[in-house]
């Protein structure tokens, strides 16, 4: 079977590797770094937390993503880039009732919430994770982790090299057709076109962008070791620990198309809930700051749509490393690989 | 003042670069990505309707605002 | 008998709904339209602000949504700011309506009446329909009558008595109504509408939520409109039928108990 993949970010990368694993002769239409959101994201599976605001297909996604990570990994002796401790869901003590708001939105949709949803308090929190001395309350979702993104995106491309997938590099994909795809103003056939393309997609696809700011904060000493979600009315954020004792701190969520620098505002509300979360962290040093424009349909979520011979999966939103595994093995079955 | 030089003015809070001799419909009209998408305009904290962006020339040190429709209760 | 038509109009507009509804914190922007259609309300609120260099998506979501759009001026200190604020919302969006907001005091976001009072007067100089955000205050709603937003539940009488005295003005309850029950409450005591938006925006589910709303702002206008029998002392329960208990009957008790 050949299968020609337009876009080469998180989606394409691991639809290529998993399709050349499968057997599938691969190329790959890439336009370039210039346009990803994938290295901006935070790698953060948090299945359960997002369903305050997400589906409960999303939910479903997110748990086999879940599966799927150290599974895949592991075939590349990479197993140790998914993470999987658990993670917290918490609030300062004055917006408490944001706490149980978003508790019980998901305790209402998420199948077992005994299971998912574990309180701590007092003592006994600051003993399970001592970062988070200062909260009073915090529920740890056992599920949720994450994944080491600049290590996942560089490994899943020369996994998919190394399963014989070959790359077009700096070729943006005009259109994508059914078995067909136009780069350069040629039209190539395959059995499968595949349209991985975020922003890129438009106009075929009705996308908008919704940007996204993160800072990397180095701060040896404060020992967080589980990503944790702060909740807040206006400004939540998250706070994610990464290796080498650097934290990203993020994100913003703006209706906008600006690819540019992050702003001096967003800085501000990022730091200032970085700094209320724990003091240690004004001592850190800001050592990276990263923008993306994530891709979103209406209704937030991802969308695999398959047609004869061709298929998109987009809006991957702020759900790509969330939804991504599930939405390819999605793909994969549509394609017959599975 | 040759109508090549370049002033220093601000749109939406960040610098740009602009002949001299522009107006601030040509600064706004570079800036906006969406033709269609609904704005209004203000320079130095004062309402300027469309027609009149036109006639406004810019001077150094403006500060522009393109503003639009957001979420809002 | 055939009930009189009921319908509801600001500045001479007919709009289609009593519930009003703001457009800030849903899910999605598919979420809000989803919401939009279960509500019907009479009009959308939104917000201007600088522009972020996003593209069209949330206005044409909002054009076809249908109900007119009605800017606020959330954020606005100053009497200037609140005034150009309201004439770029004008030229934006095509209307002269504006929710006007003057924020006293960023913690509580409690509005500032002396700036308020102002702002609304030069407003309607230059011919604005200005619905003032304040406190349910009876002076300052006089002086801003005819066209006023009040700030919740939390003091029934002083609502009852603002209804009261400003007979003739178009009262709209705003922001602090959590539940479909405020509402109802709300409507019960002849306000004209009520306008949510985080207790529908905010909800487990939505859209559901907006259904329930529409649902309790008709129930609270209808029962106004029926004549709400007086309260009285339930505590002399000589007209009920002796055998029945009396806690069947006692409207307070079951509401308490939900």
């Amino acid at each position: 079977m050949r299968i020609g993949i337009a876009g080469g970010g998180l989606i394409g990368r691991l639809l290529a590797w998993r399709c050349a694993a499968a057997g599938a002769e691969v190329e790959v239409f890439d336009a370039g770094a210039a346009g990803r959101c994938a290295p901006a994201a935070a790698g953060m599976l948090a299945p359960v937390a997002e369903l305050a605001r997400a589906s409960r297909a999303l939910h479903a996604r997110g748990m086999e993503s879940c599966r799927l990570w150290p599974r895949w990994l592991a075939e590349e002796d990479a197993a140790g880039l998914c993470v999987q401790r658990g993670a917290w869901l918490t609030a300062h003590g004055r917006d408490r009732g944001e706490l149980e708001r978003v508790a019980d939105a998901i305790a209402a949709k998420v199948p077992d919430p005994d299971e998912h949803l574990i309180g701590y308090a007092g003592k006994e929190l600051a003993e399970m994770e001592p970062a988070l001395a200062g909260f009073e309350r915090a529920y740890l979702l056992p599920a949720e982790g994450q994944v080491l993104v600049d290590e996942v995106l560089e490994l899943l491309g020369g996994a998919a090299a190394r399963a014989g997938v070959s790359w077009r590099d700096g070729a943006a994909v005009e259109e994508v057709g059914p078995g067909r795809l136009r780069a350069a103003g040629t039209d190539k056939r395959y059995d499968w076109a595949c349209d991985c393309r975020g922003l890129g997609a438009r106009p075929a696809q009705q996308l908008r962008a919704v940007r996204g700011e993160c800072l990397h904060v180095h701060c040896p000493g404060l020992g967080l070791r589980r990503p944790t979600h702060v909740l807040h009315p206006r400004q939540p954020v998250y706070i994610v620990p990464r290796p080498a004792d650097v934290y990203v701190v993020g994100a913003t969520e703006i209706e906008s198309d600006d690819p540019g620098p992050v702003t001096v505002r967003s800085a501000l509300e990022l730091l200032g809930a970085a700094y209320a979360f724990n003091p240690l962290l004004a001592e850190g040093r800001v050592v990276d700051a990263r923008v993306g424009l994530r891709p979103a349909l209406p209704d937030n979520e991802p969308a695999l749509r398959v047609g004869d011979g061709e298929l998109a999966l987009s809006g991957m939103h702020r759900h790509g490393y969330l939804a991504g595994p599930a939405c390819v093995s999605e793909a994969l079955a549509a394609m017959g690989l599975a | 003042m040759s109508a090549a030089a370049a002033i220093t003015v601000r749109l939406n809070g960040e610098e740009r670069e602009v002949a001299a001799d522009s107006s601030a419909a040509q600064a706004v009209d570079a800036w906006r990505r969406d033709p269609a998408a609904p704005y209004a305009v203000s320079v130095n904290g004062e309402h300027v309707p469309r027609p009149r962006l036109a006639a406004r020339a810019l001077r150094p040190g403006d500060e522009i605002e393109v503003w639009t429709l957001r979420q809002g209760g | 008998m055939a009930e009189d038509a009921d319908h509801f109009a600001i500045a001479g507009r007919r709009l289609a709904s009593r519930l009003l509804l703001g457009t800030s914190r849903y899910p999605s922007p598919a979420a809000l339209a989803d919401c939009v259609a279960r509500a019907g309300p009479g009009l959308l609120t939104v917000s201007v602000r600088r522009s972020a260099g996003g593209g069209n998506a949330f206005y044409e979501l909002l054009k076809e949504a249908g109900p007119p759009l009605v800017p606020n001026t959330a954020g606005c200190r100053t009497v200037a700011e609140a005034c150009r604020t309201a004439s770029m919302a004008r030229e934006l969006l095509g209307t002269n309506w504006v929710k006007l907001e003057l924020i006293g005091d960023d913690e509580t976001q409690a509005p500032d009446p002396f700036a308020l009072v102002e702002a609304a007067e030069q407003l309607l100089r230059e011919d604005y329909v200005v619905l003032a955000y304040c406190t349910e205050d009876l002076a300052l709603c006089t002086r801003l009558a005819p066209i006023g937003s009040g700030q919740g539940l939390n003091h029934p009488e002083r609502l009852a008595l603002l209804r009261q005295r400003l007979a003739g003005s178009v009262l709209v309850v705003d922001a602090g109504i959590g539940r479909p029950s405020d509402a109802a409450a709300a409507m019960e005591l002849g306000y004209d509408a009520v306008l949510l938006n985080t207790a529908v925006a905010l909800a487990r589910e939505p859209a559901p939520m907006a259904a329930a709303f529409r649902a309790a702002v008709d129930a609270g206008r209808t029962a106004y409109r029926a004549g709400i029998m007086p309260r009285h002392d339930m505590a002399q329960p000589s007209t009920l039928a002796p055998d029945i208990p009396v806690e069947r009957y006692h409207p307070h008790k079951e509401t308490q108990t939900q």
